[in-house]
């Protein structure tokens, strides 16, 4: 059966080896350490337990203020408006609006903020993320004094802060999106962290937790492997010089394409489902007192991991159909480091859009449930837009059998080229 | 006068025994090595030219060792069994560039592409680039590349496979001119290359060296061997099945074959014939053993 | 054996595109991360975590022109050593990491970033590990895609493991790492790149 055939030449194929030693070593190096040790119960009367993102607005509003104050004396203002960092200059007119939202939230006029000389020169310096990372943050620097008017309102406070973040251009500190989580971090009590340690138990069954930082370490890796298997196996015809031979065959593009996109989603696939099993049974060996679900990381896995790789695969497929793997390797090459670059927080922060989606840790169940609408159309979409670049495919390999795409083809590439 | 001396040559990839304690003398002129696919022509040719290592064994070309690799490549061309250069060069360009590894001097290289090429009939094309090439003109160029830099030395690995009989018949001129001067190693499964010109041959199969002589010796060999009968068409498959066919014309009702066979065979209206080229080497095949491929159950 | 030639046609034929997709790198770079007032340890993230692939495009593709086995048999019967061939190409591969490198880290400077020497010497350690990573994976394996691929591998196990990897680790440099370290990854890319050399000539590729 054909399915089988295509499944043997992937399996047998140096690009599949270097994607199992990459997943094991993944899975060993990463996942299997940070699930050496069980999730302890919080003990009470420590100092630290961590902070959690609550809107207080007595917290929100000076920090806020203070940030955007701070901004505007450093003359740029960090935003991610389509999730890469980017250090955003304000126009003269652009500038004299946002000093009227100063204005109103400090009391402050335009004049003494640009007549203020004690600001240093700031820039950017890195500081740790918390999860052994670094980022960029504006250095601290010397701020005039800002005290909120009493008559300021909190809603009125976030409106203009939703004004200050559309001048800037979107993806700002001050957006709906990110203020809280920037400025209104409260310490963790130790019934906010009992409460965390609770969840995972009964509403994640252990299991939960442990299948969304399996998810995370491997679709890191999942995102951008399988294009080189895709690409490997849709340029072998080429390669061998047996395009023509295939072409003049009877079985229809349709069926052709279709099976290799689905013997390369499975052979993929499967290492990674036999692996969260594996992370399953070693989960509930490290827990045998509590009921555990077995089967929640392998099914997280299917809903998570195989819409990458389809779009991966796909992504793959329709570029070396079109032009040659270098180019597959390099478009996939792009969207998955912009997708890792612009994770700036490793839990909660799944948009819809998300090809690498990030939840590098065993708590915050609420940040990921609170965003789980959108993962849901994330994966979703990736898996959608999987098979609508597959149709593609499918058109371009029936267009090339008719000798309608080769002529461009052999002009940009040439002939002889792997 | 100039030759190869190959002694006890064994070489294996990995575990399988690829050469088997080959010897033989080459002289100058053309000389012919004739066998099935995968008997180990390629593998002793690339061995000659310095590509392979040998396991065990001496070899020397124009008395240089086989292990002084930069000497003997100097004095060696080679063409392989499938041509090909950069796809984006053109054809002066790939030239040059092989020149230039070949240690030729600028001056040096000028002259020869020059005459090379008239000697290819690819002077016309000198520009076009090797992509656009189509197989005979690219193989043209491979013998150009092989020549180019005066080698003592020309090793062709099938060389006319794929050719149509009027490129074919160039090449194998270009090939003897090239021998008046050099020693010219030819490999080929194409019996018809050999008989066209070559004096000395040998035969290969599964790694070994079945015979080697001259091609009047070969042909001699196997005098008094070859059959004619007319035999109608129900009895070809029997006639397939116990005796070694090398021939056939169809001409209606009846059947002209041509038959290798030790003893005469039992057959009526059987005549003797003058062995040809190919009779010869399917019968040295046959008195060695191996298995004759080809024909109907 | 004429050097000036063998470069020429190498660099004509064999070179631009690759040469094209580093600077594109390059120019992406500030695009993705902004390069302006950078102190110190921000400067080094754009010159560790995203510049180091014009390693990758630049030596992964070395033996890419004679990956196809019947070009390879031609030019490695010449006279000239196949090798010397790949080892020109890694000389001017190399010239032209540490050409656009260097425009890099002057373009921060300009910018007011805080860079120095090291950021240079660093960036292009970290370039030279990478494309050495790939140039051997895909040199043994006569592979151009497997070379990529171990390359992104490493790259992936970098952002996993982060300094667990020791002076394997790419982004030493953003978090306040050793920075005699990159001076080890220069000296083992040397080594790797050698012993490749020697594993091709004794298995005769």
């Amino acid at each position: 059966m054909l399915f089988f055939k295509e499944c043997k030449k992937i399996l047998f194929s140096l690009t599949f080896l270097i994607y199992i030693v990459a997943v094991v070593g993944f899975y060993m190096t990463q996942f299997s350490h940070d699930a050496e040790e069980e999730i302890s119960q919080p003990r009470q009367g420590l100092e630290d337990y961590g902070t959690i993102a609550k809107e207080v607005p007595e917290i929100l509003m000076p920090g806020a203020a203070n940030g955007l104050v701070s901004e505007y004396l450093n003359g740029y203002y960090v935003a991610y408006p389509i999730g890469f960092y980017k250090e955003v200059k304000l126009s003269e007119k652009k500038t004299a609006k946002m000093a009227e939202i100063i204005t109103e939230i400090t009391g402050i006029s335009k004049e003494e903020l640009d007549g203020f000389s004690d600001f240093d020169e700031s820039g950017m310096t890195m500081m740790p993320d918390g999860n052994g990372g670094y980022i960029p943050v504006p250095k601290e620097p010397t701020l005039p004094e800002i005290n909120i008017p009493d008559t300021m309102t909190y809603e009125r406070f976030r409106e203009l802060m939703r004004k200050a973040d559309k001048i800037i251009g979107g993806g700002s500190q001050y957006s709906d999106n990110n203020i809280v989580d920037n400025f209104s971090r409260v310490p963790k009590t130790y019934e906010d962290a009992l409460a965390e340690y609770n969840d995972i138990f009964e509403k994640d069954k252990v299991t939960g937790a442990y299948a969304r930082l399996f998810c995370d370490y491997m679709g890191i890796i999942v995102s951008i492997l399988p294009v080189f298997a895709a690409a490997a196996l849709t340029n072998a015809d080429r390669k061998s010089r047996m395009e023509q031979l295939i072409y003049a065959r009877k079985i229809s593009s349709v069926k052709l394409v279709l099976t290799r996109f689905s013997a390369l989603v499975i052979t993929l696939a499967v290492p990674v489902i036999l692996l969260a099993f594996i992370a399953s049974f070693r989960v509930a060996k490290l827990y045998p007192e509590n009921s555990t679900d077995f089967f929640a990381i392998p099914q997280m896995s299917v809903g998570w991991l195989v819409p990458n790789i389809m779009f991966s695969a796909a992504l793959g497929m329709a570029f070396t159909e079109i032009s040659s793997q270098l180019i597959a390797v390099f478009v996939q090459g792009v969207l998955w480091f912009g997708s890792i670059m612009s994770d700036t927080e490793l839990t909660g922060d799944i948009g819809r859009s998300t090809l690498v989606c990030r939840h590098n840790s065993l708590y915050d169940r609420n940040a990921f449930m609170e965003n789980f609408n959108e993962f849901l159309f994330n994966r979703i979409f990736y898996t959608v837009l999987a098979l609508v670049i597959t149709a593609f495919t499918i058109w371009i390999y029936s267009e090339k059998r008719k000798g309608g795409l080769n002529v461009i083809r052999k002009n940009i590439i040439g002939k002889s080229k792997t | 006068m100039e030759k190869i001396e190959i002694k006890n040559v064994n070489k294996y990839y990995g575990k399988k025994h690829a050469l088997k304690n080959i010897s033989l003398t080459i002289n100058q002129g053309m000389f012919g090595l004739l066998g099935r696919n995968g008997a180990g022509k390629t593998t002793l040719m690339k061995t000659l030219a310095g590509l392979h290592q040998k396991k065990s064994g001496k070899i020397t070309v124009c008395g240089i060792p086989i292990e002084n690799t930069k000497e003997i490549r100097s004095i060696t061309g080679y063409l392989p069994q499938e041509f090909s250069m950069y796809p984006n060069m053109n054809v002066y360009e790939a030239l040059d560039y092989l020149g230039t590894l070949s240690g030729m001097t600028s001056s040096e290289r000028k002259k020869r592409i020059d005459t090379l090429l008239k000697k290819v009939n690819l002077t016309e094309h000198r520009h076009k680039k090797v992509k656009a090439l189509s197989g005979g003109m690219k193989r043209r160029l491979g013998i150009a590349q092989a020549l180019l830099h005066d080698p003592k030395v020309l090793i062709v690995d099938e060389p006319t496979a794929g050719l149509d009989p009027e490129e074919r018949i160039r090449f194998r001129n270009l090939l003897t001119d090239a021998a008046e001067e050099r020693i010219v190693i030819l490999s080929t499964h194409i019996v018809g290359d050999i008989e066209a010109s070559c004096e000395d041959i040998a035969i290969m199969n599964d790694g070994k060296i079945l015979w080697k002589g001259t091609v009047s010796e070969l042909i001699n060999n196997a005098r008094g061997k070859v059959f004619t009968v007319n035999a109608p068409q129900k009895y070809l498959s029997q006639i397939r099945k116990n005796y070694i066919v090398t021939g056939m014309l169809i001409q209606g009702e009846y059947n002209t074959v041509r038959i290798i066979s030790d003893t005469i065979p039992d057959l009526q209206g059987v005549n003797t014939d003058e062995p040809n080229c190919e009779d010869a080497y399917m019968y040295c095949l046959y008195q060695n053993g191996c298995e004759i491929q080809g024909g109907d159950e | 054996m004429s050097f000036a030639k063998i470069l020429s046609v190498n660099l004509k034929h064999n070179f631009r595109v690759h040469f094209i997709l580093a600077v594109l790198i390059a120019v992406l770079t500030p695009v993705v991360f902004s390069i302006s007032s950078l102190d110190t340890r921000a400067a080094a993230q754009p010159i560790e975590m995203l510049l180091p692939f014009i390693g990758t495009v630049l030596l992964t593709p070395i033996f890419l022109p004679e990956q196809n086995q019947e070009i390879r048999d031609v030019i490695r019967s010449k006279k000239t050593d196949y090798l010397i061939v790949c080892l020109i190409r890694i000389i001017y591969s190399v010239a032209a990491v540490i050409f656009i490198t260097g425009i890099f880290v002057l373009f921060m400077k300009y910018n007011e970033c805080e860079v120095t020497y090291r950021h240079f010497v660093g960036s292009f350690a970290s370039s030279l590990f990478l494309g050495t990573i790939g140039f051997s994976v895909a040199g043994l394996s006569n592979s151009v895609s497997a070379g990529y691929m171990a390359t992104i591998v490493y790259y992936s196990a970098n952002i996993g493991l982060k300094d667990k990897l020791g002076i394997f680790y790419l982004f030493s440099m953003c978090g306040g790492g050793e920075f005699s370290d990159k001076y080890l990854l220069i000296l083992l890319s040397v080594i790797i790149i050698s012993i490749v050399f020697f594993l091709l000539k004794k298995l005769d590729k």
